[in-house]
């Protein structure tokens, strides 16, 4: 599915250029969820990037080969790399709540996804039930430009009776009553195809009242039915591969555990491939087949899972699993990264 | 329904504000001389005198005054203005459409510029876009509105006229008299000419009023354009940086519509907050614009009576001016909550508020149906205030002695603010260095080792200063302007005689002067004949402006250095401590800076000179310390409450330190980067503000060398073709206030974390 081969990223900051992937080599394979692990800095989230061009501006590939299924995409141009965005790559972010645009509703942060990827599938369900493809946006503003207009016509209107010449404040409240009746007519609209397809995309991350939720703002849910949005919108656009970076990092354990299962059904129904990006082991052991363990901006082991943890080869892994509290009285003991054989 | 509690509280609001407005301008009003001047003639006598100050209830007590004064407020019985011979209710009404068309159509104006290039400029960041949007935006705020006025009067009245005489663009008044009243009358209606041209559906009256009206709103939309591009850039920077635009990248989105559906309209709300002083930005220049284009609006008629000392209508203007602030204010906030969907509507009335706002209105009501019974309420409020916060004080330092050192802080500001403005400051500020190199070398072993970190930082600073054009640009003309003012004797030495170089009429009439002269730039002895003559022209009473340009650049610094470092020590003490401390202090220091924040700045300044009478230079400083110091006060303490919650406080506050310790060395350190750039940028303000009112006639004396003076002498002469007065000076003062703006900007830049990498 993805191959990364050889890949070098830098960051060139005011102290110089620091080498954030040192030579990075990953292979997911169709259908396999690929855990990705490593401690904090250790260039998990830098690889993702790096691998769909979403660095921040001071991050630069300066080396490797990025493959999606046998097409090499390293050097794919703008139109291209759009594509895969959303179309064949979802990606789910660590903090719901900052990764939601707060001004926009769940439906239309879900819709511009469909209207990108599933323009077709949008149009052939408005053919089937006869209903508009998108909602009749026409004369609908944001709610700060619709209040603007009311305000200036409320003002203009007060100011013309206070003038005495009532009858130049009539086209103002011409507009006015326009506004209202379009409201009312917009309470007769059928849902459009595109209403259809966010409620049906936000079930299958089995979310209760789907409807109540489309029209809502992010900060109105809960984490972790925020994170269960992020999801639907990452598979909105029908990705064959999603990567979750750190996705249960902002969530409390009970939380955490739900929306794995979720990532985890998902994977089975719709046969994914999944890079999970995480620090934690558990997660690791609880969900992956395949991992690999990162340590500055390397990959120093890359294994099955049950391989990992019975029989680790790399001494800094030896020391990761060594540093899980087991719940024993022996004390914990953390990896001392200077006697590691990598350095 | 929650909304309409929103607006509902909002409205209550401002009623405790409105009321405290209405003691400044009855504090104004009490504090000049004889309130009778206006009606008293030489033939007046004694008894009517008597009757007169009977009938205007000037023997009573200050407080029944005061309450009879509020009775008139909320009746519209505003009084009756000398000088135009009305009501001034009335004539607030008719010039009020005239300013608010003009308004209008300049905020229309700034607002559909200056988002668009903000926006432009933030996806363009350090490239040559970016920084030609930002120099354009600077400029926008350190030109002089009235220079920007004149040079385009200038322009199109006798630059355009050599070539376009047939275009005959008018530069004054609000339409042509001859066209309106005589050859082809319309219905006035509403006095918004462009809607009753429309009305009568007239093309001809429609372009006449339009093109008296492009030059007066471009200027005012020039001026306020420059805060909303450069606010605007910001918050685009601050949105494009968030996780949700990342989000918006990987879901296949393009470049512009990340930048227009994701990035502006989260950019647009902390902007929108702006837009309420961008309106108190227009009422300030619309004073100036308004003279300067005779515009028969309310800034004109303003100057007019602050000109010729009318009482009744400085304070009805002052009023008034306060009043559309905290409307447009209001309007603001209740679009920023449609916005932002996050914006927690219903939000919880705190006691003192309730309480301040029941009273407030308990008070109005009463005043309405009884001046003496509002006395007896007024004075129980009064003193109950005072003797509840005497009890709070005191069973606060009962408890707490250790806090009385709040007390010798407000002693120890008192007498700093003194010592600035009596000249002992450098005096003082010798000693403190003495202090300050002692400690140093007391500690010297401790700081050794911090000061290779320090240095580091420092270095970086300079490199960064180097790399960025701008901020050498600003920090070159400083330098430069700031030495002109310390070379000033050897740059234009005073003339023999001269007693007091700063006066340029002592100046004149040692110099046998000839009026009226053109510069000469280089070639001034062959055209002259004296040594000395006029490199940049004369006035037509014969100063030179060469002279009062070099002059005028020690006012200026005076002036400036002195109010900022007022200010901002005022603010940095209240600021902190009221931050820090929150509760009941910082609602009485909040409330009290609403009050002045509420009246727009100029009118306030210009209000308290006219009515003190006294255009003394040490005058016009109090007066900017006033207006100034609110603002400030604002800045600091909502720095000081971002940094009380940090973690470092409250681990501070676990290992024991006491609250000094902490608001001196946490607090007031940890801000000192925006009061480094407010004090930079200020710098520039003040200057532009000294130069505004010294531009209105209130400029320290009729002769001394200030900029904003020399600007006004040129005025009068525009249509003789003498450009050099206006022209020069007023292009000084741009320089000036555009070297700060840069480096504020500058420092800015590089002091903020955020911008490193």
């Amino acid at each position: 599915m993805l191959e990364i081969e050889n890949l070098k990223t830098n960051f060139n900051t005011y102290d110089g250029v620091v080498k954030a992937l040192d030579g990075v080599n990953l292979k997911i394979e169709d259908g396999e969820i690929f855990g990705l692990v490593g401690e904090t800095g250790s260039g998990k989230s830098v690889t993702c990037y790096s691998a769909l061009k979403l660095l921040p501006k001071a991050g630069e590939v300066v080396d490797g080969t990025i493959m999606l299924n046998g097409e090499d995409i390293t050097n794919a141009s703008d139109e291209r790399l759009r594509e895969i965005r959303g179309g064949e790559i979802g990606i789910i972010f660590q903090d719901p709540l900052s990764a939601l645009n707060p001004v926009m509703t769940v439906n239309d942060q879900i819709g511009e996804i469909l209207v990108l990827h599933q323009n077709a599938e949008l149009q052939k369900l408005a053919l089937e039930k006869e209903i508009p493809t998108l909602k009749s946006e026409k004369w609908k503003a944001s709610p700060g430009v619709e209040f603007t207009i009311m305000a200036f016509c409320i003002s203009f209107i007060s100011l013309f009776v206070m003038l005495g010449q009532w009858r130049f404040s009539l086209p103002f409240l011409f507009v006015i009553m326009l506004m209202f009746l379009r409201d009312y007519l917009q309470r007769y609209n059928p849902a459009s195809a595109l209403d259809l397809m966010v409620i049906d995309a936000l079930s299958r991350v089995k979310l209760p009242n789907p409807e109540q939720i489309a029209n809502s703002y992010p900060h109105e849910l809960s984490g972790g039915m925020q994170q269960r949005v992020m999801i639907a919108m990452a598979l909105a656009g029908k990705a064959k591969m999603l990567i979750a970076d750190e996705p249960t990092t902002a969530l409390d354990v009970t939380i955490q555990a739900q929306i794995l299962q979720l990532i985890k059904d998902i994977q089975k129904e719709e046969n994914m491939s999944v890079l999970l990006i995480t620090h934690d082991l558990g997660v690791v052991a609880e969900t992956c087949e395949k991992v690999a363990v990162m340590y500055k901006g390397k990959i120093v082991e890359q294994a099955t899972v049950e391989e990992i943890f019975s029989n680790p080869k790399n001494d800094y892994t030896k020391g990761l699993l060594e540093a899980i509290p087991k719940g024993s009285k022996e004390r914990l003991k953390v990896p001392n990264l200077e006697e590691t054989s990598v350095l | 329904m929650k909304l309409w509690i929103y607006v509902a509280r909002r409205l209550a609001l401002t009623i405790p504000v409105l009321l405290g407005v209405t003691i400044i301008t009855f504090y104004l009003s009490y504090g000049m001389g004889d309130p009778l001047a206006a009606y008293v003639t030489e033939r007046t006598t004694d008894e009517q005198y008597e009757m007169l100050a009977e009938k205007h209830g000037i023997n009573e007590p200050i407080y029944v005054q005061y309450f009879t004064y509020l009775k008139s407020v909320i009746t519209f019985d505003w009084g009756y203005s000398e000088v135009l011979n009305e009501e001034v209710s009335d004539a607030l009404r008719y010039r009020f459409a005239a300013t608010l068309e003009l308004s209008i159509l300049a905020f229309i104006f700034a607002v559909a510029t200056a988002i668009p290039l903000g926006i432009f400029s933030s996806i363009r960041q350090n490239r040559w876009e970016d920084h030609s949007i930002r120099l354009f935006a600077l400029a926008g705020s350190a030109i002089p509105i009235f220079w920007f006025a004149l040079v385009l009067q200038y322009f199109f009245a006798v630059t355009l006229d050599v070539y376009f005489p047939e275009l005959n663009w008018p530069i004054t008044s609000r339409f042509d008299e001859v066209l309106w009243e005589i050859k082809d009358p319309i219905d006035m209606n509403t006095n918004f000419l462009l809607f009753d041209a429309i009305a009568a559906g007239s093309w001809i009256h429609f372009k006449d009023a339009l093109m008296h009206m492009i030059l007066p709103a471009t200027v005012l939309a020039y001026s306020s354009m420059a805060t909303i591009i450069r606010l605007m850039r910001g918050n685009m920077l601050d949105v494009l940086g968030q996780d949700y635009i990342r989000t918006a990248k990987s879901k296949g989105l393009s470049e512009s519509q990340i930048t227009y559906k994701h990035g502006a309209p989260n950019a647009m709300i902390p902007t929108v907050t702006l837009l309420g002083m961008g309106f108190a930005g227009l009422i300030n220049g619309s004073v100036l614009t308004e003279t300067i284009f005779t515009w028969p609006g309310l800034g004109a008629w303003a100057i007019t009576a602050m000109r010729s000392l009318d009482v009744s209508a400085i304070l009805a203007y002052t009023l008034f001016s306060a009043f559309l602030y905290i409307i447009a204010n209001l309007i603001v906030d209740i679009l920023y909550a449609f916005l932002d969907p996050r914006v927690e509507l219903s939000g919880h009335s705190s006691t003192a508020e309730i309480v301040i706002v029941s009273l407030s209105i308990l008070l109005l009501v009463t005043t309405y149906f009884s001046v003496n019974y509002a006395v007896v309420l007024g004075v129980i409020i009064l003193v109950s205030l005072i003797s509840f916060s005497l009890y709070f004080m005191g069973v606060r330092f009962w408890n707490n002695p250790e806090d009385l050192w709040l007390l010798l802080l407000s002693l120890g500001t008192l007498f700093v603010v003194w010592s600035i403005l009596s000249g002992f400051f450098m005096t003082i500020l010798m000693f403190l260095a003495i202090f300050y190199f002692g400690y140093l070398a007391y500690n010297w072993n401790d700081l050794k080792d911090s000061l290779t970190p320090k240095f580091d930082e420092f270095k970086r600073t300079l490199y960064q200063i180097r790399k960025n054009p701008l901020t050498m640009l600003g920090l070159f003309l400083v330098l430069s302007l700031i030495s002109v003012a310390f070379f000033a004797p050897w740059l234009a030495p005073p003339s023999e005689n001269q007693r007091d170089p700063m006066r340029m009429e002592e100046h004149f009439s040692f110099n046998q002067p000839r009026n009226f002269q053109p510069p000469c730039y280089f070639s001034c002895t062959a055209d002259s004949g004296e040594v000395d003559g006029y490199i940049l022209g004369s006035t037509d009473r014969g100063y030179d402006i060469y002279y009062g340009i070099v002059w005028g650049s020690r006012t200026s610094l005076d002036v400036a250095v002195k109010v900022v470092f007022t200010g901002t020590f005022i603010a940095v003490v209240i600021g902190a401590v009221s931050g820090y401390y929150g509760g009941r202090v910082d609602d009485i220091v909040m409330r009290v800076t609403d009050v002045f924040i509420a009246i727009p700045g100029l009118v306030l300044a210009l209000a308290i000179i006219a009515v003190t009478e006294d255009t003394s230079i040490e005058m016009l400083m109090y007066a900017l310390i006033i207006v100034g110091w609110p603002g400030f006060t604002r800045i600091i303490r909502a720095e000081a409450l971002r940094i009380r919650k940090l973690p470092y406080i409250e681990a501070a506050k676990a290992s024991g330190a006491s609250d000094f310790r902490i608001i001196f060395k946490h607090v007031i350190p940890n801000c000192i980067t925006s009061v480094i750039v407010i004090a930079t940028m200020d710098m520039g303000g003040i200057v532009l503000s000294l130069a505004a009112l010294g531009f209105l006639g209130f400029g320290g004396g009729p002769d001394l060398a200030e900029w904003g003076k020399l600007v006004s002498f040129g005025q009068d002469n525009i249509l003789l073709g003498q450009w050099w007065s206006f022209f020069f000076p007023g292009l000084v003062i741009a320089l000036w206030a555009l070297g700060f703006y840069l480096l504020g900007d500058g420092i800015r830049d590089i002091l903020d974390p955020k911008q490193r990498n």
